[in-house]
Parts: structure tokens; C-alpha cells; sequence
């Protein structure tokens, strides 16, 4: 059963690409839950700043996910300082704008190696503590991109389609062991990848109410037409990652979560936008 | 003294169908434990008084309410009555259908498949497990609109996604639910009114005993990893877990999903 005072309490998590973003946002959610949460970044400023103001409960740890030994090196880092890692959120990714026909190659085989074999090696390094320890989450943050296509972008559209296919196959490979391996797939997204605001902590506005921040209230106006009329703020994807992370999804594994605001799920062509 | 609910539902009146067994009477208790005022229902009084009594049991109360969903009448009713009593619905769990059980006499003689479903049997099985959803969605999306929002959760299942030769009539009323669920998801965000559904793998509850997923589940099968990677099937606690997220502002920016609770089931080639 789930503690639900503090869905992580006692947990160790590593999430990737902490220092700012979705990121941050997870690992603060993340460490409010009661987790003692490893920031892991190639940004060491930023990922310090995070990590010094949660305190005694995070650590940063420089890491590059395309490197395997890097990951040896941060799950040691993590054992060391809280122990055996509980949690895994893969969530270090990049964007890119390559298309098919005028494919970069460089640009593609770049998004490949951060966004697709960077998440396969923390699950080798990482799951094959969690499998020793017959227990743990790993959570994928795929993307929208990862349930359609998305134009112009054929390498990340790619890269998250795999992840989503790793997904499951490393669940099949991991389940026995009491590991569990999901995918998330959020929609739009107000962080630094599109650049938006940091606003790791930030709530949307009430229904019906109007953003004050104007660089938000910009985003949001882009996706006035689906269904959630928004764009999502970073705590409402954190929420559905803790959701993965935690024991309230223990019976879930190889499944993708999908958090756009409705907006894969179908038209609604009569119905005008509201702005 | 701090008399303000405390919980993940705290403050939200919730209609729970299905609550006298299986994953509604789970949903019932934990939305209960966490906060929500909860109205269960579901045809047989005796089960819904059974859940009441785990309720209370358990330091919570909730009200329960018999009824046969699939009058329509009584199923607008229903709600219209939770309106009254609490003034508001925040949250609706669609939890209540007929299973393979409503086939006792096919299952008994071993044969659960197309040529021996009889029309009303189909039929029994759609009033029950698609109709009632349409009745109470729409009484409630209604209020829901009105109030500035809420949250509906259905129960769908994984046999929707894919075939399971034994659960034709089943399927195709899940499917109904899985449809349903996004058609409303779309059309009634830009009210605030979110619409996901769970599609729960094989669960131990009275629905599924004595299946044949539950014997390839049996720990005395050692292939029983390759048809579903966790190797177990879910309880009904997992699938109100889910449930309550779904339910929950934690889910608020999750609309028109169909989140499968499976143990990975779903991920393998069958």
C-alpha cells in the first residue's frame, strides 16, 4: 500500500536532466513526497542552485547520459550518498527540428544518442540494481512525439517512438524482477525546450481564469484549441511521473501515460475555441 | 479543532458504480480514506451494505444506494438525488458491469464464444455495461459543466485493445466505454470536465474467479511470465489506485487517455 502521506518516503530517486525544466520540476515534486532525489544534469550551475535549495534530501551529480560510464559513476554517487536508487526517471532530452529531406545527419544521430540510447543505458546500469534488489520504478519521458508524428521533427519524433517500444520490451525483460518500466508522454509543455519560463512549482490558472505571467499567458493562447485549452505547467507532468514513480501504479508496467490535455484523443471540429 | 478534509479527494463528492464488489467497492473505500464523500451504488443492497460496513470499519463514511443502472430512469434519478443531497458532482466512477459471470449457463458447459451468445444475452450485457455509462455521463457531465468541472473515470479493459476470443460481448461493450471516454474527453476539457478510463488486465475480483487468466496466472505456472511480465494478476486496491489518480487534480492536464493497469500484459506479443 502506498504511503499516501508521502508517496515516496524513504525512496531514492535519480532523474535526469534535473537542473531546470521538467527536470527541476520532478525532483522538487519529487522530494516533497519525501524522496531523497538525485539531480543529475550535464548543467552543474543550475543543477547546484536545485539541489542546494532542497537540502539535505537532494544531491547533483554531473552526468552525461550518452556515456555508460557516467552512469556507473552516478549510480555509485547514489549509493553512496542515500543508498540503492528506487526510482529512475529518464527525462534528459533534447528537441531538434531535422526533417526527412533534409535530414541532418548529425543533428540525428545527436537526438538518437541523448534522447533514445541515453535512457537504454541508465535502464542496463540503473535496472540492474533495481533487479538485485528485486524491486523499483524507471520512468521514460517519451513524448506526444512518441504517440504521433510530429513535423518538422523526424529525429525526435524517432528517438521517442523508440523510447516508447524500449518501454515495453524492457518491461517484458524487467517485470519478473519487480521492476516496473512505463513511458510518459506529455503534450506542450511550458519549459526552457520550448522556451518558456522556469517554473518548476508554478499551478495553471483556474479554469476560466485568466494567466497573469505573460510569457505564459502566450503559450497558453497556442493551444487554445485543444481540448484542456492550455499549455501545461511542469508540476502537472511532475504529478503524472510521480504517479509512475510511486506504489499507486504498481501494477503498471510497458504502458504509456499520456499527459497532453486531450489533445491525441480525437477532433472535436464544431466546437469553437474559447480564445 | 481542524475539521478541514485532509486527502488527495478532499472536499469532492464522488459516485462510485459498481461498489458492492470488485474494483468499485475498492474505489469506494479508498476515495472514502481519502477524503472524498462518497455515494456507492450498484444493484444487490446486500453487497453495497457489505462495502459500507468496510467503510466504516475503516474510519470513513459514505452512503450507499441501490440501483439498477441500466433503467434509465433510475440512473438519472441517481444522480440528480447526489445533487440534491450534496450540491455538487465532482467525480464519477463508472465501475459497474457484467462479466463473464452474466454467462453461467455458456461458461458452465466450457463454450463462451459468438455462436453460443443468445440476442438477449448480448443484449443484457450492452444495457448494463455501455448504457448505464451513457446515462449517468451525460446526467452527470451536466453538473459537472455547471459547477466549473469534474472528473470522470471508467473502468474499460485491455480486451478492447486486443482480441480475447471468450469475451466478444464483453469486449465490445468496453470498447463502447473506451470510445465514449474520448469522445467526451474532447468535447467537454474546454469545460473543465477531464474524461480518462483505466483498462485493467486480469484482477482478482469475483468477475474474474475461477477464469481461465486467472489459472494462467497461478504461481504454479511457470510460463506465466511470457502472457504477462509482473507474472500476478492486479488487485482491485491497484486499480483504484489508478482510479484515484485519474480522479484526482494530480491528473489535471490527463484527458482522453486509456491508462492500461495490465502488469504489462499489453507490452507482450500474446
Amino acid at each position: 500500500m502506498p504511503d499516501m502521506n508521502g508517496l515516496l518516503a524513504g525512496r531514492v530517486a535519480v532523474v535526469t536532466g534535473a537542473a531546470r525544466g521538467l527536470g527541476e520540476s520532478i525532483a522538487r515534486l519529487f522530494a516533497g513526497e519525501g524522496a531523497r532525489v538525485v539531480i543529475a544534469d550535464v548543467r552543474a550551475d543550475e543543477g547546484r542552485v536545485v539541489a542546494a535549495e532542497l537540502g539535505a534530501s537532494a544531491a547533483f551529480v554531473g552526468h552525461d547520459v550518452t556515456d555508460e560510464d557516467s552512469w556507473r559513476a552516478l549510480v555509485d554517487a547514489t549509493v553512496g550518498r542515500f543508498g540503492p536508487p528506487d526510482v529512475l526517471v529518464n527525462n534528459a532530452g533534447i528537441g531538434g527540428r531535422t526533417t526527412v529531406l533534409e535530414l541532418d545527419r548529425a543533428e540525428f544521430d545527436r537526438v538518437l544518442a541523448i534522447n533514445l540510447t541515453g535512457p537504454l543505458l541508465g535502464m542496463k546500469v540503473v535496472g540492474a540494481v533495481m533487479r538485485d534488489r528485486g524491486r523499483g520504478s524507471i520512468v521514460n519521458v517519451s513524448s506526444m512525439a512518441g504517440m504521433v508524428g510530429v513535423y518538422p521533427a523526424i529525429a525526435y519524433s524517432a528517438s521517442k517512438w523508440g523510447l516508447r517500444g524500449a518501454t515495453k520490451a524492457a518491461a517484458i525483460e524487467l517485470g519478473r524482477y519487480g521492476v516496473r518500466v512505463n513511458s510518459l508522454h506529455p503534450g506542450g509543455m511550458a519549459t526552457p525546450m520550448v522556451d518558456g519560463p522556469s517554473v518548476p512549482l508554478r499551478e495553471p490558472p483556474g479554469p476560466g481564469r485568466p494567466e497573469d505571467d505573460p510569457m505564459l499567458s502566450g503559450l497558453d493562447a497556442v493551444r487554445s484549441y485543444q481540448p484542456i485549452p492550455r499549455i501545461a505547467r511542469p508540476i502537472e507532468i511532475a504529478r503524472t511521473a510521480l504517479f509512475l514513480a510511486s506504489d499507486q501504479s504498481s501494477y503498471c508496467t510497458g504502458m504509456e501515460l499520456v499527459a497532453d490535455g486531450g489533445r491525441i484523443a480525437g477532433f472535436d471540429l464544431e466546437r469553437e475555441p474559447t480564445s | 479543532m481542524d475539521t478541514a478534509p485532509s486527502g488527495r479527494l478532499a472536499g469532492k463528492v464522488a459516485l462510485v458504480t459498481g461498489a458492492g464488489t470488485g474494483m468499485g467497492q475498492a474505489c469506494a473505500r479508498l476515495f472514502a480514506a481519502q477524503g472524498a464523500r462518497v455515494v456507492g451504488t450498484g444493484r444487490r443492497a446486500e453487497r453495497l451494505r457489505e462495502t459500507g460496513e468496510l467503510v466504516l470499519s475503516e474510519g470513513h463514511e459514505a452512503e450507499f444506494v441501490a440501483c439498477d443502472l441500466s433503467d434509465e430512469a433510475a440512473a438519472r434519478a441517481l444522480v440528480a438525488g447526489v445533487r440534491t443531497r450534496y450540491g455538487r458532482l465532482d467525480v464519477l466512477v463508472n465501475a459497474a458491469a457484467l462479466g463473464g459471470s452474466a454467462y453461467g449457463v455458456l461458461r458452465a458447459g466450457g463454450v463462451d464464444d459468438i455462436a453460443g451468445t443468445s440476442t438477449d444475452q448480448w443484449h443484457e450485457l450492452m444495457r448494463n455495461n455501455i448504457d448505464s455509462v451513457f446515462y449517468l455521463s451525460q446526467a452527470a457531465i451536466e453538473i459537472m459543466r455547471a459547477q466549473g468541472g469534474g472528473a470522470i473515470v471508467n473502468i474499460g479493459s485491455m480486451a478492447v485493445v486486443r482480441g480475447f476470443a471468450a469475451y466478444h460481448a464483453y469486449a465490445v461493450s468496453k470498447a463502447g466505454i473506451h470510445t465514449l471516454t474520448r469522445a467526451m474527453a474532447v468535447r467537454y476539457g474546454r469545460d473543465n470536465v477531464r474524461v480518462n478510463c483505466i483498462a485493467p488486465g486480469t484482477t482478482d475480483t469475483p468477475m474474474m474467479a475461477g477464469s481461465a487468466s486467472m489459472a494462467n496466472l497461478d504461481p504454479s505456472n511457470p510460463d506465466r511470465f511470457s502472457v504477462n511480465p509482473m507474472g500476478r494478476a492486479g488487485t482491485p486496491e491497484e486499480m483504484a489506485y489508478s482510479c484515484l489518480f485519474l480522479a484526482s487534480d494530480e491528473a489535471s492536464y490527463v484527458n482522453g487517455v486509456v491508462l492500461a493497469v495490465d502488469g504489462g500484459a499489453l507490452s507482450c506479443p500474446t
